[in-house]
């Protein structure tokens, strides 16, 4: 399909777990494992999407996030969150920061796909929580 | 040369300026503009009248005939004023509570107001003042002669002179007229005469004025200075016996001292001015001071007048009239007639205050109490009350100074100045114990104070008057010599047998015996009546009390228009009017009020009353209209005790609330605390939550996709199984590690304490860590040497935390030529060992470094792989450390390495206890 | 309160000092045929005793008026001390 997606995470075995699924939809799947590169490597790979984890090492998700937006040219990238942290005022949190959907871990695989799906069409869920189980 | 003329005439001037100084005074003090009359300087100078003619002319004599004993006139009032705070401040604060009109009223107010006692104080007080006026008499007349006398000077023996030469008479006459023109004008709430302050305040700057002068005189005019003076006075005899004491002065020195601390409070006239003139406490607070420093100078003015007079003057001189004589014999008549002033000042101030306070108290205390029998005075439609009570203080004013005259004039005595003073001193002691006690013992009844003082009284007269009378050929000559009924044990002079006492203290130690006995004893035996146990309250604990009106404990009732009358009448329909308008409470019932004032309005009624008449004749005028139970003596005691269970309750509350508010701040701090250790479980709990998901994410995700439809190949089937029972793994040890850690914190682990060689369980981590180095080709030391170092640990914990520390220093070590080694350290204490772990790796960022024992700090290993431990492994690793008594600790961090210590106590030392 | 205290204590020690001072025993001790300047040490002992007695009652006093203005505010018993003719003091 010709869709980047870039992954900054920095548990190993989840990033291998998220590349083997999109890579399987179809996507290409780079990665970035600490906060302070985001940026770096969005300008490198100029994805479509970028999947963020809110818990890395040195720039935390939130302060990326809120760059991200901040920052003109890659203002309207869509973003979405991944989070240990399954209250709604996180929820709510990191939909004000501007993240576009969010999923919390442990995450099922398939809403995971169904999201990153809207998300590149253009759509967003309203409510950023678990569709099915 | 001074003739009798001009003395007569400077005499007079100046008790006419006086009189001019005292009525625009009280033309000022009637406007309002008169303050300078409460200023604490005017008040300390109106003290000084306890300075009389006895201190001008008589200190001198005493000084020049017993040494220093003149002093302890005035170190005892130095005493008493310096300890005011005590003393003399209950006195004022009671007497303006209770408006006291004079130390009879005070004395019979404490004592259930009763009339009886008030007559008997005032009876006594006459008696006993009598002859100190008389002194002030013959001071002036003595000093008179002395002054105009040409050739020689006499003894100091009353001329007989024919009645209207004597000067006495005409001082007498002219006090007579001051005192009713200025100390009787009408009757004011509370006996203060503003004039009578400002004249006797400025007679006292002329005592020490012209005191001064003399002495002065005396050092530079008649020697050339002090050294001088005492370097001629080197050959005389008699000065030198001045220098010291002289054997057995102790019992006339304490005695004097105790007369004279006695009489600043319990002569009338010294009463009036402290406690009865007095404005505010302020006032009491200066003169503590100012007034000893007053009687200072006096006392030291003294020395060089009596030195100069026994070297200069003839033997045959009255030591008495030293001062006069010295100036007038060295030619200086001016000087000496400053000094006959000086000593008129001295007389006149004494006579006029002496007169007002007696005045006072024989119309307040002998005359009114009679009269308010007489239906004549007390019938309706008599009139004004207060005019008659004006006519009444005249009278006694006059009647008072007749009496003193006469007794001058009829005891020409030879004795010495001082000793009809002292005289004086002990009949006004007997009110000490009566006054001393009222106001600290609240158990001091009214018949022992009665019996007290008719005892003291009566042995004041026996053993002082009785011999003065009869060593002037007067009377009781036969007594004197040979006893009561030829008793000789009981001779006046020398009772039960104590031949050759001093007459003073002899006087004043049986009749102060038998006084305070009497008190004593008697106030013991009897019970005090509902009154008197109101009043003894009220005056013992006048510091304490507060708003609260204890006497309307007595119900009493009266019309208002009743109480108007008896108010119209003794204090004049003026006052009256005010005293009920302020209380809205005008007669005739015209504004609605209550017809029936309750009983403060009473008991406030009765002490404007009092003030004019007396509190004993105030209470019976009221009781008269205002119909009134007898109130129980139980009802009383009630009332009082429920006043002390009300003040102890309020102290206790005090004391409550003070626990309260300090409880308050402990749940304050431990709130603070909870909340935070709340917090810091949220923290944790947090933190462990996101913990154990991140395995579990990783756990879900490949679960699903090998559940899944899709097809994959075995490679991968592989990699996915082992990746998830890698983390399921990791899982399983983040939740040991977690509930490890909390039984370590909470204690509940279970220790196998044993005394091992640390060395060997090093090694034995270091073992187990050997493959793990080799994996990450990091070489591993042992530098410990051969040693053995034994302690009392759990070998498996210990073998934990070695393992702990060894493997984070291989797996951080991200150098090119990794190392790590174990040494042992030199500890400063000789019964710690510590020992260091320390690698070659790129070190822990300072800002890190206080994170580093907290449980999931991970900060400091950004460039690791995080694929086990969750960051609890040093939290783990001190806690076993701490629980097994020693520490851990980060010795030092560079980017040259890092250094762990491990530190342990000796098992050869004092093992402290280990956590259970 | 411990100021409170300390002065109430001084203030009844001064008198208390003063009087001991004063009597024999004690002002035997100074009984000596001493001279200074011709002056008795007798003479010297008790008049500076006094002086000091002085001083020390006026710093007394300072103290002791800030007290009585601060205790001001609670009169007991209706006694007005500033005001001789008082008020209605039934309050």
């Amino acid at each position: 399909m010709g869709t980047r997606i870039l992954i900054a995470e920095d548990e190993p075995y989840i990033l291998e777990s998220l590349s083997f699924l999109l890579t399987r939809e179809g996507h290409a799947v780079e990665s970035v494992m600490d906060g302070a590169a985001i940026m770096q490597a969005i300008r490198l790979h100029r994805p479509d999407l970028l999947i963020l984890d809110v818990m890395l090492p040195t720039t935390n998700g939130f302060d990326a996030l809120r760059k991200i937006r901040a920052t003109d040219d890659v203002r309207h990238l869509p973003v979405l969150a991944l989070t240990a942290k399954g209250q709604k005022a996180d929820r709510q949190r990191m939909l004000d920061l501007g993240a576009d959907d969010f999923v919390t871990k442990p995450f099922s695989n398939k809403d995971l796909v169904a999201r990153v799906a809207r998300l590149l069409n253009g759509a967003p869920l309203e409510d950023g929580g678990q569709v099915a189980g | 040369m001074l003739t009798s003329t001009i003395v007569f005439v400077v005499a007079g001037l100046y008790l006419g300026g006086l009189f001019l100084l005292a009525f625009v005074t009280d033309r000022k003090a009637e406007r309002g503009t008169a303050n300078f009359i409460n200023s604490p300087v005017v008040y300390t100078l109106s003290l000084a009248v306890y300075c009389t003619s006895w201190t001008f002319y008589g200190a001198v004599g005493s000084a020049a005939r017993n040494g220093l004993e003149y002093l302890t006139i005035y170190l005892g009032p130095t005493l008493v004023l310096i300890g005011w705070w005590f003393l003399l401040r209950k006195l004022v604060r009671i007497s303006k509570a209770q408006r006291i009109t004079s130390i009879a009223d005070f004395i019979s107010a404490r004592y259930g107001k009763s009339a009886w006692l008030s007559a008997l104080v005032t009876l006594i007080a006459l008696i006993g003042v009598t002859p100190y006026i008389a002194l002030q008499l013959k001071a002036v007349a003595a000093s008179f002669d002395a002054l105009v006398a040409t050739d020689e000077l006499l003894p100091g023996l009353v001329r007989d002179r024919s009645l209207f030469h004597d000067t006495g008479l005409w001082v007498a006459a002219c006090m007579a007229v001051f005192v009713i023109l200025f100390g009787s004008r009408n009757l004011v709430a509370d006996e203060r005469h503003p004039g009578v302050v400002s004249a006797i305040a400025f007679e006292s700057i002329v005592k020490l004025f012209s005191l001064g002068a003399i002495a002065l005189f005396a050092v530079y005019g008649l020697h050339d200075g002090v050294a001088d003076l005492f370097a001629q006075a080197e050959w005389h005899a008699g000065v030198k016996r001045l220098y010291g004491f002289a054997d057995g002065f102790e019992p006339r020195w304490i005695a004097l001292t105790f007369l004279s601390a006695a009489a600043i409070m319990c002569l009338p006239r010294q009463f009036q001015v402290t406690v009865l003139e007095n404005h505010n406490e302020h006032q009491l607070a200066t003169a503590a001071w100012l007034f000893p420093l007053y009687m200072f100078l006096v006392s030291i003015f003294v020395i060089p007048i009596a030195i100069s007079g026994m070297t200069k003057l003839p033997e045959t001189a009255n030591p008495d009239l030293y001062v006069l004589h010295l100036p007038l014999d060295a030619g200086y008549g001016s000087l000496a007639l400053l000094a006959f002033v000086g000593g008129l000042s001295a007389a006149t101030s004494m006579v006029i205050v002496a007169s007002i306070a007696l005045s006072i108290m024989i119309s307040n205390h002998l005359v009114t109490p009679v009269l308010l029998r007489l239906p004549f005075f007390t019938g309706p439609d008599r009139g004004d009350f207060s005019k008659v009570l004006l006519v009444v203080r005249r009278v006694s004013i006059v009647a008072i100074l007749t009496l003193g005259f006469s007794y001058y004039h009829l005891t020409g005595t030879a004795s010495p100045l001082a000793s009809i003073g002292l005289i004086s001193f002990v009949g006004v002691a007997q009110f000490l114990p009566a006054l001393i006690g009222g106001i600290y013992w609240e158990r001091g009844t009214k018949a022992g104070a009665t019996t007290g003082l008719l005892g003291g009284f009566f042995l004041w007269v026996y053993t002082l008057m009785v011999p003065s009378l009869g060593g002037s050929g007067w009377a009781f000559m036969d007594l004197v010599r040979d006893g009561p009924l030829g008793i000789a044990f009981l001779r006046p002079a020398a009772l039960f047998g104590t031949e050759g006492w001093d007459p003073i203290v002899h006087g004043l130690v049986w009749s102060m015996t038998a006084n305070i006995t009497l008190y004593a004893l008697v106030s013991i035996l009897t019970r005090q009546s509902p009154l008197e146990r109101l009043q003894s309250a009220v005056f013992v604990d006048i510091f304490h009390r507060r708003r609260q009106r204890v006497e309307e404990a007595l119900q009493r009732s009266a019309t208002t228009d009743d109480l108007f009358q008896l108010s119209q009448r003794i204090l004049g329909p003026e006052r009256a009017r005010r005293i009920f308008l302020d209380y809205g409470l005008l007669p005739g019932g015209r504004t609605g009020h209550l017809q029936t004032p309750g009983p403060d309005f009473v008991a406030h009624v009765e002490r404007q009353i009092a003030s004019s008449v007396g509190a004993a004749s105030a209470r019976s005028l009221v009781a008269r209209i205002a119909k009134g139970e007898i109130i129980s003596l139980d009802a009383v005691i009630n009332i009082l005790d429920e006043t002390q269970e009300a003040i102890r309750y309020s102290r206790e509350l005090e004391r409550k609330s003070k626990e309260l508010e300090e409880t308050a701040a402990q749940l304050r701090r431990a709130n603070a605390q909870l909340t935070r250790m709340d917090r810091l479980k949220d923290d944790f709990l947090s933190r462990v939550s996101h913990e154990l998901r991140t395995p579990m994410t990783s756990i879900c995700s490949f679960s699903e996709i090998l559940a899944g439809e899709q097809v994959l190949d075995s490679q991968q089937t592989r990699r996915f199984v082992h990746i998830i029972q890698q983390e399921s793994r990791r899982l399983t040890r983040l939740l040991d590690e977690i509930l490890d850690l909390n039984r370590l914190e909470s204690g509940r682990l279970e220790w196998d304490l044993r005394t091992v060689d640390a060395a060997q369980v090093v090694r034995e981590a270091m073992e187990t860590m050997r493959g793990l180095a080799r994996n990450n080709a990091v070489a591993l030391e042992d530098r410990m040497g051969a040693r053995s170092l034994p302690v009392t640990a759990d070998a498996d914990r210990l073998k934990q935390v070695f393992i702990n520390l060894l493997s984070n220093a291989i797996k951080f070590n991200s150098t090119d030529n990794p190392a790590a080694w174990v040494e042992i350290a030199d500890a400063a204490d000789g019964g710690l060992l510590e020992i260091r772990i320390r690698d070659n790796g790129p070190g822990i960022a300072p800002e890190d470094q206080a994170r580093l024992f907290d449980k999931f700090a991970r900060g400091w290993n950004t460039r690791s792989r995080r694929s086990d431990g969750a960051g609890l492994g040093l939290a783990i690793s001190r806690q076993i450390m701490l629980n097994l008594g020693g520490d851990l600790t980060l010795a030092s961090s560079s980017d040259k390495g890092s250094c762990f210590a491990v530190t342990l106590r000796r098992a050869d030392a004092d093992v402290p206890a280990v956590a259970e | 309160m411990k100021p409170d205290k300390r002065v109430r204590d001084a203030a009844l020690l001064l008198p208390l000092a003063g009087l001991l001072l004063l009597m024999p025993p004690y002002i035997r001790v100074f009984d000596q045929p001493a001279f200074f300047a011709g002056v008795p040490l007798l003479y010297i002992y008790i008049f500076c005793l006094w002086l000091v007695g002085i001083l020390l009652s006026a710093l007394l006093s300072r103290t002791l008026k800030r007290r009585l203005d601060a205790a001001d505010m609670d009169l007991p018993d209706g006694a007005d001390r500033r005001d001789p003719d008082g008020g209605p003091d039934d309050r």
